[in-house]
This record gives structure tokens, C-alpha cells and sequence, in this order.
């Protein structure tokens, strides 16, 4: 499966976090984001291996079966929405676990999804040791830490939802994150009928 | 005891559907995790107050929320949903490390297993089956059909020497 990568840095600094800021700034560096992936394309691109799509998929978490085939008629899809929102989500954890596998070498053993606590508001869909992988160190300049990662899908390219959706992200993961580690946000779009993943990090 | 390895170990467990043992090990996890419940009064107290979502992490911070207590509490939890008592309800082939269990409720059959301390990456095609076998370091996975389902397990129990 072909996957277009659209890495988008972003600092601490330029979200807002206490009272003398307003809520405004959030929405105003949401949309400057999908701004940026709009006129910046894409970065990478990427053949995921279909075979770690089906040994990912263990960790999502709807219990669906066939994830690897969803994936490929959410690939193909052209007739508009065709999955719910709730398999277009076990597709976006999929992909993103398998991504973070490939280029990473992140190991499946040391995936643990904590989507099923979600409800908490102070976690996010993965944690990763960043001092357990030379590869992840190295392109994060980081010696220690951890990344919070949060895992987001879309079908249909809405841009007030997709903004919406990267705020409430953001927040997910300020809360963990503040004040010195890492976050990344993978967020896997249809755009212009191709597939994108919308890679948002936040460095400290 | 290391909470997020059993928790992973059970996670996987529960795809395969040994509720079982997935029970018991996150059971024990809570045990060791239980002072989260207070640091989750906490977080509690702090959303309570903060009039904006974006203001929640520098307020958790200043009463001294830290990120490793926001994982410990998720970890509880994690561990209190994954410990709900259930039996099995499905058969699991237990064979030294591995623990297999196939699902036949459509045309296509699923082997889902897992084996402890496996690691590696193999892709193969069944012989005595129509189907493929993927094992990737401690999941199992095969689908197959038009097969006898203990000839495949037996395959693949042979072919999971990594």
C-alpha cells in the first residue's frame, strides 16, 4: 500500500497553555497546520507492507476482522463515504502503528493501546520510549523521553472536522506531554484521492 | 512484576480470546497500580476547575501531576476494563510458548496465537491448506480454507521455530 508522508514540526511554544493566552491561538495553529499540508504536500513517500497491516491491526480497537482488507477499500474508495466512522478509526490506529513499525522499527511488543481508557482525556492511543530506539532518537535530536502518539482517520476531507479533530488532539496531547517531551499526531487523510498521512509533531 | 508487559501479554490475549489468563494477569496489576485512584482524584479536581481545555496541562503540572502519573492511571484502567471475569468461550491449543485458537464462523478460517518470547518475521504460504501463516515476534496469525484445521495448527506449531 502506497502512503504519501507529510511531516509537519511544530514547537511547544506556539500553544497556548496558560491564562494569558486565548483560545483563539488553538484553533488559530490547528488551521494553520492543514494549511501547511495543503500547500506543502507531501515529504515521503512510503510502501507500507500489507503483511504488518494484518499484525498491527491486533491492537486496535473495535473488534472487526478483515482490517487489512478495510484498509484496501478505504485506499480505493471513490464513491464518497463508505466506512463508519468507527472502522475509518480502527483503520487510522492500523496504519499508524504500522508506519511507526517501518520507519522506526518501533517493535509490536512494545505496543500497548491505551484507546480503550480513552474516556480518561489525559491519555493518548500509544507511549513510546524514545531512549529504546536509535532511529527515533536520532530524527527527534532527543537523548530521553517519551512520545505520545494520537492515531486520527478521516474519509471524507472536511476541513472545519479535520481542524476540529487536530485542537482536541493537541489538547490530548499537551496534557500528557507538557513540558518536556515528545508528541505526534499521525493523522491519516483522503486527499485528492490519494492517501495521506498527516504527520504532526510537537517538540518541547 | 512489569505492569505494561502483562498488560501488552493480556491485550494480545484477549484477541485470541483466553479471557482467562488475560483476567488474571491484569488482576494482579491492579493490585500493584492502586494508588492511581487517588492521582485520578486529583486530575479530577483540576478538569473540574480549568474553564478552558488548553489551560488542563499546565494546571496538572502546578498540582503536581506528572506525565508518568497520567500513564499509571491510564494502566489502571487499562488493567481494570481487561480484568472483567469472563470464561472461554472458545478452545485454546496451549503447546509450550504458544497458545493458538482458531475461529470458524465464516469461510475464511482465522488462527490467531501467541508465543512468548518469539522473535522474527516470517510470511509464508500453508501446504496443507489454502491460506497464508504470518508470524511477526509474539503474534501468530493464519488464514486459511478448504483445509483441516489440525493439519494447519500442526504447520504451523513446526514452522514457529523463528
Amino acid at each position: 500500500m502506497k502512503l504519501k508522508i507529510s511531516w509537519i514540526e511544530l514547537s511547544q511554544d506556539l500553544l497556548p497553555h496558560s491564562d494569558l493566552d486565548s483560545a483563539e491561538d488553538l484553533k488559530l495553529v490547528s488551521n494553520e497546520i492543514l494549511e501547511a499540508f495543503e500547500i506543502g504536500g507531501y515529504s515521503e513517500e512510503l510502501e507500507l507492507d500489507d503483511k504488518i497491516l494484518a499484525v498491527t491491526s491486533v491492537f486496535s480497537s473495535k473488534l472487526l476482522q478483515d482490517i487489512s482488507k478495510l484498509i484496501k477499500i478505504y485506499e480505493m474508495g471513490r464513491w464518497g463515504k463508505l466506512l463508519s466512522g468507527d472502522v475509518v478509526t480502527v483503520v487510522g490506529e492500523t496504519i499508524t502503528y504500522a508506519l511507526l513499525n517501518q520507519l522506526f522499527g518501533i517493535s509490536i511488543n512494545d505496543i500497548l493501546p491505551f484507546r480503550n481508557v480513552k474516556f480518561l482525556g489525559t491519555i493518548s492511543d500509544l507511549a513510546i520510549n524514545i531512549e529504546k530506539y536509535d532511529k527515533l532518537r536520532k530524527f527527534l535530536n532527543a537523548k530521553n523521553g517519551l512520545l505520545f502518539v494520537e492515531a486520527k482517520a478521516t474519509m471524507t476531507f472536511r476541513r472545519s472536522q479535520i481542524v476540529n479533530t487536530i485542537s482536541k488532539s493537541l489538547v490530548t496531547i499537551e496534557n500528557l506531554r507538557y513540558p518536556d517531551n515528545y508528541g505526534l499526531i499521525s493523522y491519516v487523510v483522503k486527499y485528492n484521492n490519494q492517501l495521506y498521512d498527516m504527520m504532526i509533531l510537537i517538540k518541547p | 512484576m512489569n505492569c505494561i508487559e502483562s498488560l501488552h501479554k493480556a491485550y494480545i490475549l484477549t484477541w485470541i480470546g483466553d479471557y482467562k489468563t488475560s483476567s488474571e494477569l491484569a488482576r494482579e496489576c491492579i493490585q500493584l497500580l492502586s494508588d492511581s485512584v487517588k492521582i485520578r482524584r486529583k486530575v479530577k479536581e483540576v478538569l473540574k476547575k480549568a474553564d478552558r481545555e488548553y489551560k488542563v496541562s499546565k494546571k496538572l503540572r502546578e498540582e503536581g501531576v506528572t506525565t508518568t502519573d497520567l500513564i499509571q492511571v491510564a494502566l489502571y484502567y487499562l488493567a481494570k476494563r481487561l480484568s472483567v471475569k469472563k470464561d472461554n468461550d472458545i478452545e485454546i491449543i496451549e503447546k509450550g510458548n504458544i497458545k493458538l485458537s482458531v475461529i470458524e464462523n465464516s469461510l475464511v478460517k482465522e488462527v490467531r496465537g501467541y508465543c512468548e518470547g518469539c522473535k522474527g518475521y516470517k510470511y509464508s504460504l500453508l501446504n496443507k491448506a489454502k491460506g497464508y501463516l504470518i508470524l511477526y515476534d509474539e503474534i501468530i496469525y493464519a488464514e486459511f480454507f478448504e483445509g483441516n484445521k489440525y493439519d494447519v495448527i500442526d504447520e504451523i506449531l513446526k514452522n514457529t521455530k523463528l
